[in-house]
């Protein structure tokens, strides 16, 4: 059986189904579920201004940024397009919480997003948010790399997801077969939102591109109903976040 | 050279290798050296790509007698590859090993040749691995190893030779890339927006987590489609640029592209140089040996200090070998984060003593699995590794390290054990 998902936003913005699935197949979305609906708010990304804690981190990291002189500006950039996605995203939904530019770029981000999870005793569960590591490696600038090798989930532990491995350490995060050369942050953010949300997913376990944790693949095949796990996009605020503030305006 | 190699020798009892000496042919070249015999006796060479033109460039290569010979190509043979091959009968060693094939072809013919095979993608092999020979010849349709030799080649300052050819318009192309500084021109500096569109299409992985030291790469392509003397022609101009550069024969072909048009039989010469915003790393490792007995006697700072790097700033920066990371701190089974500061090696576990004397040595870990893996540093930085600086490197964990780069902005000296051919420092 195969099951594939489409977000909302990207279905209005044409894309059907079978061309996700084929993207997806190609190993990068060409708009991923994230992106997609974030389309249209992330042409504001570039004229974002910082926040000044964002500016501090910034500036922090590039004293310390090392390496090649095109990895160098690669890093500064890439981290720079993170901190302003935060800034355009809504309240809580991306928090740069650290960064190290001295190797490889290393993000770790708070995002609000729900995760499935399946705890000790086997009990199905939603957490709703995550610590993703994001790592750019300067191989990226000069050759395809898995699509496993950019992020890795920090917490919650014990994530229930097809593209999620338990046996590999790390937890790393599958946004398909490979991603291109040079790929961008932004989009790896949007694509993990996408994934973990379960906005754009692959759960056939026979599909030649494969999963990375088979059962789980078969448990999310008999449960399709719970599939996305949200249909907000990237760039709106979460349907809780709503209902609280509509709350403490009341 | 790597011990990922396996060196082909003379089946005993089996058909004997030729004991011919190349004197017996080859000609005194006008104006060349008198030493030229000697440089081709002392020659060692690296080809990566052994279809339908690196099998023609082996064949000359074991036909001049050099001294050694790599052979690295991942590849097996086709129902078709005989069209294409030379020496290769229709329906014969099908599926079998294209380098495993051509190396013993290669031992047959020169004996005295000391021939090695790598079943493999160059990827796979140690950084280091062409440090010890004075070209590479590259023959391969994929652009992905094109890329990955390029940048080694380029690092350890190694002559490489491509050779290319395009079926339908008939063009050969050998570019010569010198590799003398980190200036010099790569393969991936002539690539086009085609050209990087292509090599993502090319490169696929397998699901099974790996990535980092082997990546499971495989880079598909469809086969040659040429004709099987455009793939000689391309092997035989290669072999023409290179023995014009081992035997000084007129004019240098460092850095430039040799292209031969079949439809209006027109060679050009043209000059390769660097593009500024290649994305690889243009920077040129000078290699020096350990300045103790071996690297594990060694200390990051005596390192950084035997490079002419002071450790007083910060961007000096240690990469181990191919698989050691840094780990700063673990995390014990009773829940109390300990400093550890050592390196080990990808996917180990790391030893150490807690704190809370649970275990005398209890094995710890890093904080969590996902951690460990985001949280190694495979090159640290001296601010980063101080608490170590002036421990010898196997003492805190690297004890087989068999090599070291030390990096500072864009200069990096490449620390090695043993004894290398005398290129660089």
């Amino acid at each position: 059986m195969k099951v594939r998902t489409i977000d909302s936003r990207a279905r209005e913005a044409g894309l059907t189904a079978g061309e996700v699935g084929s993207t997806r197949r190609a190993g990068w979305p060409a708009r991923s579920a994230g992106a997609g609906a974030a389309g249209k708010g992330l042409a504001r990304l570039d004229s974002m201004k910082l926040s000044d804690r964002n500016a501090r981190l910034y500036e922090e990291a590039v004293s310390r940024c090392h390496g090649s002189a095109a990895f160098r500006s690669r890093k500064a950039a890439e981290l720079l397009s993170i901190l302003k996605l935060c800034e355009l995203a809504p309240s809580r939904r991306l928090t740069v919480l650290n960064c190290d530019l001295s190797e490889m770029m290393r993000v770790t981000l708070a995002m609000e997003v729900p995760v499935p999870c399946r705890d000790a005793g086997g009990e199905f569960t939603v957490r709703e948010r995550a610590v993703l590591g994001l790592m750019y490696h300067q191989e990226a600038l000069i050759r395809p790399l898995p699509g496993h090798a950019f992020v890795v989930i920090l917490a919650p532990a014990n994530v229930w997801h097809a593209n999620v491995s338990l046996e590999i350490p790390g937890q790393p995060l599958c946004l398909g077969e490979s991603l291109p050369v040079g790929p961008r942050s932004v989009e790896i953010i949007l694509s993990s939102y996408g994934a973990l949300s379960m906005q754009a997913v692959m759960i056939d376990e026979a599909d030649p591109v494969g999963v990375m944790n088979i059962e789980a693949a078969k448990w999310w095949q008999q449960n399709t109903h719970l599939i996305p796990l949200s249909d907000t996009a990237f760039l709106e605020p979460s349907k809780r976040r709503e209902r609280e503030s509509a709350k403490e305006r009341r | 050279m790597s011990d990922a190699f396996v060196e082909i020798s003379l089946p005993p009892g089996g058909e004997a290798g030729c004991d011919v000496a190349r004197a017996a042919r080859l000609p005194q070249f006008i104006g060349a050296p008198a030493d030229v015999a000697v440089r081709l006796d002392r020659l060692k060479v690296a080809t990566v790509g052994a279809g339908s033109v690196g099998r023609g460039i082996l064949l000359h290569l074991a036909r001049l007698q050099v001294e050694r010979i790599y052979v690295v190509d991942p590849g097996r043979f086709k129902g078709t590859s005989h069209l294409t091959h030379p020496q290769l009968l229709p329906g014969r060693e099908l599926d079998e090993s294209k380098s495993l094939s051509i190396s013993r072809l290669v031992k047959q013919l020169s004996p005295k040749t000391e021939v090695y095979a790598f079943d493999g993608g160059v990827e796979s092999l140690p950084s280091t691995a062409f440090g010890d020979v004075d070209a590479v010849m590259l023959a391969t349709d994929h652009l992905a190893p094109e890329v990955e030799i390029g940048q080694r080649c380029l690092y350890l300052g190694v002559p490489l030779v491509q050779a290319s050819l395009d079926g339908p318009t008939a063009v050969v192309q050998i570019r010569f890339f010198g590799n003398n500084s980190g200036n010099s021109a790569c393969p991936a500096c002539g690539y086009t927006s085609d050209e990087w569109t292509l090599l993502n299409k090319q490169t696929r992985f397998s699901c099974d987590g790996s990535f980092e030291g082997s990546p499971s790469a495989q880079s598909k392509g469809a086969p040659t489609m040429s004709t099987s003397f455009l793939c000689s022609l391309a092997a035989d101009l290669a072999m023409v640029q290179l023995i014009k550069h081992v035997c000084s024969l007129g004019v240098s072909p460092i850095e430039t592209m040799l292209e031969y048009s079949t439809y209006n039989h027109r060679t050009t010469l043209t000059r390769l140089s660097r593009d500024e915003h290649c994305p690889c790393d243009h920077v040129q490792f000078r290699r020096a040996q350990a300045p103790q007995a071996t690297l594990s006697d060694c200390t990051l700072a005596e390192l950084a200090c035997a490079a002419g790097f002071g450790t007083g700033r910060s961007e000096v920066s240690f990469t181990i070998g191919d698989r050691f990371v840094y780990v700063a701190s673990v995390l014990c089974e009773c829940g109390k984060c300990e400093e550890i500061n050592r390196f080990t090696a990808d996917n180990a576990l790391t030893t150490g003593r807690c704190a809370c004397k649970a275990a005398p040595a209890q094995r710890v870990e890093p904080a969590s699995p996902a951690l460990r893996r985001f949280e190694a540093h495979r090159t640290v930085h001296s601010s980063i590794a101080q608490p170590i600086l002036h421990r010898p490197l196997g003492l805190v964990g690297a004890i087989d390290a068999n090599c070291v780069l030390v990096r500072q902005g864009d200069e990096a000296v490449l620390f090695e054990n043993g004894v290398h051919n005398g290129r660089g420092t």
